[in-house]
């Protein structure tokens, strides 16, 4: 069983002074002909069980498998290794930065100061724990809150650990009233992050976000979510985004919003925000301003005109509720950065929104526009007739609710005659323009045919990407 | 309107990107084989690029082809990449306000991606591998590492060595040992 060491005579470089002598000269099928780095480097992308599965495969694996294992998640599996074990496994991985805790489970949590004490003692580059501080936080804040750099949770016992983590730049809290310590003084316990997502924002804690926002004037990726007991009032929903719009080095925001109907005080209030954040450059933001699908007429004006204040965003997703009207897409024509754009809808005539949005302007309105994702309720084909223009166009995503009225076979009916046909179409454009380098997508209809591949018909969504030539279906 | 003006900066660059790749410039195997490709392409190369721009003017470029010494860069090799770099050369830049190194590692290979580097002749693609990692092309270096280690994947280490052609260099019992020392690997979860 023992492999033949097969030896080739391989000419070295054939220009003058390329007298380089290589000390063994290896079969050009084996992979034993890789050097440690260039093997170091392609063993770098094994999951970490196998490249201890690998680890006995030759002494160059030995020697090169472990090296770029710099991120380790603590699984329950750990628990009931002996710490011997843990600490072999540590030492042969010497250049873990990153020790994931958050996964581990609730009931194990209480063990984790014990694993994290292993690695510390054998990876000295250690430098980020990410976990979250529910029970006896104290006991792995004292001694590692130092190199706690994200946490996931926070219960209310434990909240005041965070101030033994200087180093915290990720913190996932319930409330705003988590950031702060209960006693004395209410003070702010989470200072200078980068990111911070609360999922619990009520109106009544106005002067607590500003505290925040002064506290964090470095953050740079903000969620905030109200939860749908604690609908914003014009009123606080004014003096929040007002609140936000002090964090100007906001790089992404999401919003998820229960409102109460007012066009006016929404639109103000993503304007100034539009306006304060002018690095803001990916923007979710998802509205539900009714619980019940309106039976009468839609809002009539724009509550999202102040989209256009967002003229530098490169990634937009807008979930939008089914109040809204028709042409609320239109400020969108003004975002000319956007790469990446996802629309949900459930409005009410929501086909004719995207129709209007992708008129036969959109390859000027969007230039860059690599990823196009929309769900809606309502299918009509006539808004595919303007995708070719889309220049950048790589991905398209359309997602249909299944409960839009057709049968299966209607459906792939639909699909095959529209969709199929107008992508085959594109793909031939884009062939086309490539070749001769210009904007010219007219001259698309005697282009060759492409072969739709993987198409099934009776499904609800339909990806096609155009640079890798390739089609998925998604259920 | 100034509206539309303001806002497509750097698209500019993008068209010098694609006014550029209609030069074509020669690279030279170390075969012997010479073969045409797009500046911006071979670009895509960090050790052409660097030869390039060292060399100055783009008419020198044009003429001369540029000598990849490295007994990697084979004739099959060379068209090899120059397919990848030509496929790839206008792939939107890296955005490093989003794309996260780790989640880029994760990533799956492309469908185009996969079918390019799945070479049944093992002594070609790992000539491509080499020759990328001569090149400094990281991005076909990535490919050419995802596809080796999904191909590790799951496989016990004599079917690696049977599969790379890698020489067992330990004994029966440091082989045992280590077995042992792994044996958790094998533990359910």
């Amino acid at each position: 069983m023992s492999m033949k060491h097969l030896k080739t005579s391989l000419e070295t470089s054939d220009e003058e002074g390329g007298d380089i002598q290589q000390p063994q000269i290896y079969a050009k099928n084996s992979m034993d002909r890789f050097g440690d780095d260039l093997c170091a480097l392609l063993l770098s992308y094994l999951p970490f069980k196998d490249r201890f599965r690998c680890e006995c495969v030759s002494k160059q694996f030995q020697r090169t498998v472990f090296g770029s294992v710099v991120h380790v998640i603590l699984h329950k599996a750990f628990i009931s290794f002996d710490t011997q074990l843990l600490a072999t496994i540590a030492k042969k991985c010497p250049n873990i930065q990153t020790i994931e805790c958050r996964v581990i489970g609730n009931k194990y949590e209480e063990l984790i100061p014990e694993l994290l004490s292993i690695f510390r003692d054998n990876c000295r580059h250690l430098r980020h724990i990410y976990c979250n501080l529910r029970e006896n936080s104290d006991q792995l804040c004292l001694p590692f809150g130092p190199l706690v750099t994200q946490v996931g949770s926070v219960s209310f016992d434990n909240k005041r650990s965070l101030i033994l983590c200087h180093r915290l730049s990720h913190l996932v809290i319930h409330s705003l009233y988590d950031a702060f310590d209960y006693f004395p003084g209410r003070q702010l316990v989470a200072k200078n992050l980068q990111s911070l997502a609360f999922y619990n924002f009520s109106g009544h804690s106005n002067d607590q976000l500003s505290a925040l926002v002064a506290g964090n004037q470095s953050i740079r990726c903000l969620k905030l979510v109200n939860r749908l007991q604690s609908r914003l009032t014009p009123e606080t929903l004014t003096e929040m985004c007002g609140q936000l719009s002090r964090l100007t080095q906001l790089r992404r925001l999401t919003l998820e919003l229960r409102l109460n109907d007012n066009e006016n005080s929404l639109n103000n209030s993503l304007r100034t925000i539009g306006e304060k954040c002018w690095r803001l450059q990916r923007l979710t933001l998802e509205l539900f301003m009714r619980d019940e699908p309106l039976e009468g007429q839609p809002l009539e004006g724009q509550p999202i005109d102040a989209l256009k204040y967002y003229r530098r965003l490169k990634r937009l997703h807008l979930t939008l509720d089914p109040v809204f009207g028709q042409r609320l897409l239109e400020p969108l024509k003004l975002c000319h950065r956007l790469t990446h754009l996802t629309i949900w809808l459930h409005t009410k005539n929501d086909k004719t929104s995207v129709d209007q949005l992708l008129d036969n302007n959109c390859g000027n309105y969007w230039p860059r526009l690599q990823y196009l994702y929309i769900r809606f309720n309502e299918f009509g084909g006539q808004c595919l007739d303007h995708i070719p223009r889309l220049p950048a166009l790589q991905t398209l995503v359309f997602h249909c609710r299944q409960d839009i009225g057709l049968n299966d076979n209607e459906y792939s009916d639909l699909l095959s005659r529209n969709m199929a046909q107008q992508l085959t179409q594109m793909m031939a454009s884009l062939e086309i323009t490539d070749e001769n380098n210009e904007d010219n997508i007219q001259q698309t209809q005697s282009g060759p045919a492409m072969d739709l591949h993987h198409y099934h018909p009776g499904i609800s969504s339909y990806e096609h990407s155009l640079k890798t030539n390739r089609t998925i279906i998604h259920n | 309107m100034a509206d539309n003006a303001d806002h497509i900066d750097g698209d500019d660059n993008e068209d010098v990107r694609a006014q550029q790749n209609l030069i074509k410039i020669k690279l030279k195997s170390s075969e012997g084989g010479i073969y045409e490709c797009g500046l911006t392409a071979a670009k895509m190369s960090d050790l052409v690029k660097n030869m390039v721009e060292s060399l100055g003017t783009d008419a020198v470029v044009t003429t001369e082809p540029i000598i990849l010494g490295n007994e990697a860069v084979t004739d099959a090799a060379l068209k090899k990449i120059i397919e990848w770099v030509e496929f790839h050369w206008d792939d939107p830049p890296v955005d490093h306000d989003f794309e996260d190194e780790k989640d880029r590692r994760n990533e799956e290979l492309s469908h185009w991606d996969k079918q390019f580097i799945d070479v049944d002749d093992q002594a070609l693609l790992f000539d491509v591998i080499a020759a990328a990692n001569y090149m400094d092309i990281k991005g076909l270096v990535e490919v050419g590492a995802k596809h080796i280690c999904s191909k590790i994947r799951g496989k016990s280490c004599q079917e690696v060595r049977e599969m790379l052609k890698i020489t067992n260099d330990f004994t029966a019992e440091e082989e045992d040992a280590i077995h042992k020392e792994n044996a958790w690997i094998y533990a359910k979860d």
